[in-house]
């Protein structure tokens, strides 16, 4: 009886541990965000971007997000999904990023509306393609960041995405920020993805009955 | 009849025989730690058969403990199943039971986990 409990306990960490694979662990593909996301920096900061380099740069979001995807339903939980249930620490927390990002998103916007206001036309399609950036930041936000990697990766690679399809550049000296933040995601990402190992094979011995 | 032993076997008869099926219990273990999860997971967590996986979330949702949704992801059908309110209570309030019959028998057996 005492045995039937702690299966149950060992059972239900199992479960936790393999939906956490849904949402806030990114595993590879925090590692794929980082090395992303340190690349578009230093391309952006020492490279001369022609149109085709820029546009390029600017889908580095859209290219960590599919790999996200694709990691999470051909990977990570290719045996089916459990979605994670985050607890109530977890749900305010994102709660706040979402808020936080919506408002920055919103001042963005609205500076730049005044700012075409003020000079009496419309903004250049640079500026259009900036504008849809930063407004799609809150809800990206609100799909894909559960978890501190992924608010550092997916906000710097976005802004990134903004500045350049925008004509801008990020300046090299942002590289050491970037840096620190990347080697952040990877660390933690290779962690979970050794975690993700270790709960395969646990899985795999407990179907061999060992 | 010792009023411990009494309690002991009121303890055993009063468990909820749904939630107390092995393969369902596992299933509603697995059910409190997602939002949701498909079928091929609980597959592979409980170690059931299709067949009888099927049949356990039936009956539990019948009891209403679980909710079900079929849909058609492209030309493949997928399942979902989920933890109702009730069917957390009805899971918390086995452990608790199980608990204490354990605590119960412990103390019956001198302090010797059966």
């Amino acid at each position: 009886m005492h045995a039937d409990l702690q299966h149950l306990d060992k059972l239900a960490e199992r479960a936790q541990r393999y939906a956490r694979y849904s949402r806030s662990a990114g595993g590879l593909s925090s590692v794929i965000g980082g090395i992303l996301l340190f690349a578009s920096f230093l391309a952006n900061a020492y490279l001369e971007l022609g149109q085709a380099d820029r546009i390029a740069l600017a889908l580095a979001p859209a290219l960590w997000l599919l790999a996200k995807e694709l990691l999470r339903v051909g990977y990570y939980q290719r045996d089916g999904r459990a979605l994670q249930a985050p607890t109530a620490k977890e749900k305010r927390s994102h709660r706040w990023t979402v808020i936080y990002l919506a408002v920055i998103s919103a001042l963005v916007l609205g500076f730049l509306a005044w700012k075409s206001v003020e000079a009496g036309r419309l903004p250049g399609a640079g500026m259009i393609g900036y504008a849809m950036i930063v407004a799609a930041l809150p809800l990206v936000a609100w799909r894909w960041f559960w978890s501190v990697s992924d608010f550092l990766v997916g906000v710097l690679l976005m802004c990134q995405s903004a500045v350049v399809i925008g004509g801008g550049n990020y300046p090299a000296i942002w590289l050491a920020y970037v840096g620190a933040c990347a080697a952040i995601a990877v660390f933690y990402g290779w962690r979970e993805h050794r975690e993700y190992l270790a709960l395969r094979a646990e899985f795999a011995a407990e179907g061999t009955g060992e | 009849m010792k009023d411990s032993t009494r309690e002991a076997i009121d303890g055993v008869l009063g468990v909820d025989r749904l939630v107390h099926e092995p393969a369902r219990l596992a299933i509603l273990t697995v059910l409190s730690q997602a939002e949701y999860a498909e079928f091929g997971f609980l597959e592979l967590a409980c170690r059931l058969s299709k067949g009888n996986l099927s049949s356990h979330l039936s009956k539990l949702e019948a009891g209403g403990l679980v909710s079900i949704e079929k849909r058609f992801v492209g030309k493949r059908p997928q399942t979902r199943a989920a933890i109702t309110p009730a069917g957390r209570e009805a899971l918390q309030r086995y452990r608790k039971q199980l608990a204490a019959l354990l605590g119960a028998a412990t103390e019956q057996n001198g302090g010797e986990t059966p």
